[in-house]
């Protein structure tokens, strides 16, 4: 009976596959891209995550194709109405749970998207070359430019941590959040002509800020909690290095973007592994930060961005999808985890759609205690058995896992330098 | 924490064996030694076995009957199942907490002693609200008693060690036989003290009477049921038996050795108080056992006994009377007329479908099994029965443990099974204890026939575990979590090998389509679901039990014909059918007859065969949150639609019955619960939206309703205030007995109740009077 050959058809397309192969390795076959994200090559099925779907047309069902056995006969459909909304909810569904920003606050109000949680990452390890890059990388390049009336800082979200032990006037603003009242979902940029203007209109229309704080906001600079990115940008532009070409912005930065005011118990949590210092004062004013300055200050970021934002499956599909993150929500939201005890990975637990990935890799590999399932139903989680630490639970694979992770929710910590 | 004792550990990994397939066999047995799961123990066992800390820890928070944090010394476990929570579970469990002062996020009282936890069903539907200490279940449970009813427990406590083992009286020229049946729900209606009672009145008489333990009579609404069988062969039957009972009830039949005066007087005591104490303690109903002129003759007319055939003649546990009433008959039929192809042919030809929910062709199946891939090949008795308010598995296996070995027997030898595996939930510790009894007796009386072993795997409090591939993880040693199928169970299985798997009612009907031949079961039932079914009717419903009826029943014979309809003053509105993966299906709708196409055609399923009856005091929102919360309770968590899905279902009737719903809701509701079932790995998920669904579309006014803020049954707290009326005589039974102390104490007066400090609990409308107290709709919204 093995090695029997089966015959079926996708889309109006005959394949010819092996017994045993599922509806996905006979879409792949023809090229037929179906979205996974549970399914690990090589592995068993798991069968969790069901943006997978595709519909057969003879009973009109919507089946699995990573865990489907293709059968003799069998007309599969990936291109149907039903096919396309099925996705789109289940994604729906798990952005629902979804505890994470792909792009940091600062990142979003910046008119020209200069990554900047990336950028003071890479100034935090005097990664000047890669700094550079990401400034060039700007379109049209952030330069630190003093008409820039720095939005970027102003949405800081260290503002809400530290506005807490500030007794300044800037409490006043930070204690309402600007960000929930950005569009959520920011605009799909293709013109980078008109880059600017749009940006600046977006943002005086959507900051809730009367132009007296503003004003006064921008007079305190130095009292300002804020992350003060001007001028290590500043320092950066000024650098006489030679960068490397980063890559280059996304052709748009649409955000899921769900955190919004950060909840009192998070506070501590955001700011696990960052400078508790304030404000880097520049011995120089007006030039921006002297390198050490800028490094200083930039151990100040949260980095409130996720660090897959450029490799996530779930982002990507949710803009394929256009799933709207707000359809389900409503549950409120769960806080913003973070678990920082592994040197190399970071685990952010609200990003997890428990796809299994990392628990079937560690099984594989025969990581010595590895990860498992905790728990059953809605609260299901990933963890060290015996609820050990992550840097004993991934001791040899880690970075497979961080890599193979779909998500943000396990992630390398140190970004390659370039 | 203490040190614990790592030798009783060892002890355990040593009977039980270093398999990782063993990991749930060896926790369960931990956590009865240790009544939690201590770390010391678990890092042995990893230390020890094959089990990693991976699988270990993942099994130990999968299954609910597992905890990592010491209990009390005893553990409450009170049924929120589906007919317990229609008769108030809830606020008997609010009873418990408040009553042991436990808060919060605590389960256990401040002198641990005892833990409160909710469980799914307790199997004794009929007697709701169940509430299990320990291995001691109680009926009947209300508010008002749950003080007294732990202080029972304890006292009871005091005295088990004392309990003698002799519990069968025989002996030469026995004049007559009092039989009584002591499964589960009949215990929790008392059945224990009244055995204790009789054999005690048969010693303390003299009595020449043989104390008969016999199984499930299908009588459960009256449980404890006595029989009397007197000298010439006529039978009595004592409903609702209290032990204070038994002794005038044996001297109407008996006449003692010698007539002591003592026990004259005894007897006239026992009369006056009848009399005198009416109100406390009505008499038990008494009749004629010949009762198919009797009383609840409807009760049996309806019927058709083939799983339950025997039902309380025939003790548990004789295989005597098993084998003189023909059973094992069947299988050394097979085995010396039979090929198991025969065998397999005679099956599909009496065209029986799987009772285990989804109705599938056992022979095809069976037909599937016998012919996959060479090798081992396994059976197993799917006795997870996890429907909450379902409880005929548990009876069938308490009371029948031996047609159903027998009918696996049968099914082992068509398909070529070499080792065959009863899951029974563990809840059901007396179908455990019985079935393991069972299979030893049929092992040393050499009937299972060559190659052929049979044994008990426990389940661990998972109700996603009935549904096989998960079933077939938990027996291997893993976190209950379905997989796709294909491939079936039937081709890849347990260890990957070929595997039957069939409902414990399905094979308890093998023997009997053996012994009469399939024409006789297609004689009963419709063409296209043949034989009986049997259901577990519970609810609002005169007369609760076990019933086995043709299939093609109508729903209004089994209510009103069987069970008697409602109770008075109310009115029938809709039957449940087959819990949280089935649906209501409503009062007109009464008609339509019960099997297999026409429940599915109606949006309902067959389900295991829980039969919930609701009434008019009923909503139907209430009823479907409760069911779709169930199910997001009970959900594995592998995917989405139904892990996050069902939870935003939730969402959306909480709101509901919290007053706070808004337009569209209804419509998302019912869009969601479309995307749940069709997006959905396995049949929790695939079926969970049904109870939202056939509400909805039977009662779409009762939703709109909620969204204008009011709950047209009263049940939704949110949404009703209490009143009392102009009724009230001032007799303080409210104040008195109000948890809360919302109602001041004012004797002689019309009594108040104030609405701040009211949680609704029902306790003062259940225990007035003069029904003075009412409900009344309150819109949050004007
Ligand atoms: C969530 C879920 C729970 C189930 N629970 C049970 C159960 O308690 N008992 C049972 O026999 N079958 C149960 N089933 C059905 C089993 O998967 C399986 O179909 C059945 O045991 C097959 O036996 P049958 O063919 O004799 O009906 C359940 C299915 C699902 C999806
Ligand atoms: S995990 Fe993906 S979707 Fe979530 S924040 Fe990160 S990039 Fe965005
Ligand atoms: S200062 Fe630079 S980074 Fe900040 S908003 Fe202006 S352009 Fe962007
Ligand atoms: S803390 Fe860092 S990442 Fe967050 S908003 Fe401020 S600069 Fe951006
Ligand atoms: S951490 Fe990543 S790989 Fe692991 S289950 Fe969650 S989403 Fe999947
Ligand atoms: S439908 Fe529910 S129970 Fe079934 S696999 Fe999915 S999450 Fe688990
Ligand atoms: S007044 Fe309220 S809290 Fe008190 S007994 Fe009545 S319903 Fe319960
Ligand atoms: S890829 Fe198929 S279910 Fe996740
Ligand atoms: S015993 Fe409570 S519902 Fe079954
Ligand atoms: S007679 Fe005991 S419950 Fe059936």
């Amino acid at each position: 009976m093995s090695g029997s050959i089966i015959n079926v058809s996708i889309d109006g397309r005959p394949v010819a596959v092996a017994e045993g192969a599922t509806v996905l390795d006979a879409a792949r076959e023809l090229g037929i891209d179906v979205p996974t994200m549970c399914y690990l090559k090589d592995a068993k099925p798991f069968t969790s995550c069901m943006v997978c779907l595709v519909e057969d047309t003879a009973s009109q069902k919507l089946l699995p194709a990573c865990s489907s056995l293709a059968q003799d006969g069998m007309t599969i459909r990936t291109d149907t109405a039903q096919v396309h909304e099925a996705r789109q909810r289940a994604l729906e569904l798990l952005l629902s749970e979804h505890v994470g920003d792909c792009e940091g606050p600062c990142r979003c109000a910046c008119p020209v998207h200069l990554d900047i949680p990336r950028l003071l990452r890479a100034v935090g390890r005097a990664d000047w070359r890669s700094a550079r890059s990401i400034v060039d990388d700007a379109q049209p390049p952030c330069v630190g430019e003093q008409d820039c009336k720095a939005p970027c800082e102003r949405v800081c979200r260290r503002n809400q941590v530290d506005a807490a032990v500030s007794n300044s006037h800037y409490g006043s603003i930070s204690s309402r959040s600007v960000i929930p009242s950005l569009p959520r979902d920011l605009l799909i940029i293709e013109n980078t002509g008109d880059l600017l203007r749009q940006a600046q209109h977006r943002l005086s229309t959507s900051l809730e800020m009367t132009d007296q704080t503003r004003h006064e906001c921008l007079q305190n600079e130095n009292c300002c909690a804020a992350v003060s990115i001007r001028a290590v940008v500043r320092c950066v532009a000024g650098l006489d290095v030679e960068a490397t070409a980063g890559p280059s912005v996304e052709a748009f930065v649409r955000n899921v973007s769900v955190i919004g005011k950060l909840m009192a118990e998070e506070h501590p949590v955001m700011m696990r592994d960052v400078s508790a210092a304030s404000r880097v004062v520049a011995v120089d004013p007006d030039g921006g930060y002297a390198a050490d300055e800028a490094t200083r200050e930039a151990a100040r970021c949260m980095h409130c961005d996720c660090r897959k934002g450029h490799d996530c499956a779930l982002r990507d599909y949710a803009i394929a999808y256009e799933a709207d993150q707000r359809h389900y929500a409503g549950g409120g939201r769960r806080p913003f985890e973070q678990i920082t005890q592994h040197a190399d990975i970071l685990y952010e637990p609200g990003k997890c759609i428990r796809c299994g990935i990392c628990v079937r890799i560690t099984e594989r590999e025969r990581e010595p205690l590895g990860l498992t399932f905790i728990g059953r139903g809605f609260d299901v989680r990933i963890g060290v058995p015996f609820e050990g630490s992550l840097a004993e639970g991934l001791r040899e694979v880690a970075r497979d896992c961080a890599e193979a992770c779909p998500t943000g929710a396990l992630c390398v910590r140190k970004e390659a330098q370039q | 924490m203490s040190e614990i004792d790592i030798s009783q550990v060892d002890a355990i990994i040593d009977g039980c064996g270093t398999a990782r397939s063993e990991a749930i066999t060896i926790l369960t047995s931990i956590q009865d030694c240790f009544h939690y799961l201590p770390q010391e123990a678990l890092d042995r066992v990893c230390e020890r076995t094959d089990c990693t800390p991976a699988q270990l820890y993942g099994v130990a928070t999968f299954y609910s009957h597992f905890r990592l944090q010491p209990a009390g010394a005893h553990r409450v476990k009170v049924c929120i199942g589906t007919a317990c929570h229609v008769k108030g579970a809830g606020a008997v469990y609010d009873a418990f907490r408040r009553h042991l002062a436990i808060e919060g996020d605590d389960d256990t009282d401040a002198d641990r002693l005892f833990t409160v936890e909710k469980v799914a069903c307790l199997g004794c539907c009929m007697l709701a609200p169940a509430v299990q200490i320990d291995r001691t279940t109680y009926g009947h449970v209300t508010q008002a008693q749950v003080g007294g009813l732990l202080r029972d427990f304890l006292a009871a406590e005091a005295q088990r060690a004392k309990a003698d083992g002799s519990k069968v009286l025989r002996g030469a020229g026995v004049a007559g036989e009092v039989r009584l049946c002591r499964c589960t729900s009949c215990e929790a209606a008392g059945a224990g003290a009244v055995w204790e009672a009789t054999h005690a009145a048969i010693q303390a008489l003299h009595l020449n009477v043989r104390l008969q333990l016999v199984g499930c009579t299908g009588l459960s609404f009256e449980a404890p049921l006595l029989e009397v069988v007197g000298e010439g062969g006529d039978a009595f039957r004592y409903g609702m038996v209290r032990a204070d009972d038994v002794e005038a009830t044996l001297l109407r039949h008996f006449q003692p050795a010698g007539l002591h005066r003592r026990v004259t007087t005894r007897a006239l005591r026992w009369l006056d108080r009848c009399v005198d104490s009416f109100e406390e303690h009505e008499a038990p109903f008494r009749y004629a056992a010949d009762i198919r002129e009797t009383i609840a003759s409807p009760y049996w007319q309806r019927q058709d006994h083939i799983v339950l055939d025997g039902a309380g003649e025939v003790g548990p546990l004789d295989l005597t009377a098993y084998r003189a009433r023909g059973g094992f008959e069947a299988l050394q039929r097979c085995h010396a007329r039979y090929t198991p192809d025969e065998v397999i042919e005679l099956i599909t030809a009496s065209g029986l479908r799987g009772r285990g929910g989804g109705g599938f062709l056992s022979g095809l199946k069976w037909r599937q099994t016998a012919t996959a891939a060479e090798g081992m090949r396994y059976l197993v008795c799917n006795g997870d029965e996890g429907d909450p308010g379902s409880f005929m598995d548990r009876m069938i296996l308490e009371s029948f443990p031996f047609r159903v070995i027998e009918g696996m027997a049968i099914a082992a030898f068509a398909v070529g099974a070499g080792e065959g595996i009863f899951y029974i939930r563990c809840e059901y510790p007396l179908a455990v204890k019985r079935v393991r009894e069972a299979i030893q007796m049929c092992v040393d009386a050499g009937l299972l026939g060559e190659g052929l072993t049979l044994r008990v795997a426990e389940g661990a409090g998972a109700f996603v575990c009935g549904e096989e591939t998960a079933l077939l993880a938990a027996i291997e040693g893993q976190r209950g979590m379905p997989r796709i199928r294909p491939p079936y169970p039937s081709e890849q299985g347990l260890h990957g090998q070929p595997t039957l798997v069939n409902n414990v009612e399905t094979y308890a009907t093998v023997p009997w389509i053996v012994a009469h031949g399939p024409d006789a079961l297609r004689q009963l039932g419709t063409p296209g679901s043949p034989g009986t079914k049997t259901f577990a009717l519970a609810g609002r419903i005169v007369r609760g039990g076990l019933i086995e009826v043709p299939m093609g029943t109508t729903i209004r014979e089994v209510v009103e014909e069987i069970g008697g309809g409602v109770g008075e003053g109310h009115t029938f509105k809709a039957v449940q059918i087959g819990g949280p993966s089935g649906g209501c299906i409503p009062a007109r709708l009464a008609d339509i007859p019960i099997d297999f196409d026409s429940l599915h055609a109606e949006g309902s399923m067959m389900g295991s065969g829980g039969l919930v009856v609701l009434d008019d005091s009923d909503c139907m929102v209430d009823i479907a949150r409760y069911f779709l919360a169930f199910s997001q309770d009970e959900s594995c968590g592998k995917c989405t639609f139904c892990r996050v899905g069902t939870r935003r279902m939730l969402d959306i009737l909480e709101r509901l019955c919290a007053g706070e719903g808004r337009a569209g809701d209804v419509e998302e509701l019912e869009k969601l619960g479309g995307w749940v079932k069709a997006g959905s790995l396995c049949g929790l998920g695939q079926t969970a939206p049904n109870p939202v669904l056939s509400t909805l579309q039977h009662f779409r006014d009762e939703y709109e309703a909620h969204i204008a803020g009011t709950c047209p049954a009263g049940r939704c707290k949110a949404l009703i205030r209490y009143a009392i009326t102009t009724d009230c005589i001032g007799c303080t039974r409210c104040a008195q007995h109000c948890p809360v102390d919302a109602i001041p104490f004012a004797p002689h007066e019309r009594h108040e109740i104030d609405d701040e400090l009211c949680i609704r609990c029902d306790t003062c409308r259940q225990v007035c009077p003069s029904n003075a107290v009412i409900i009344r709709s309150h819109n949050p919204r004007s």
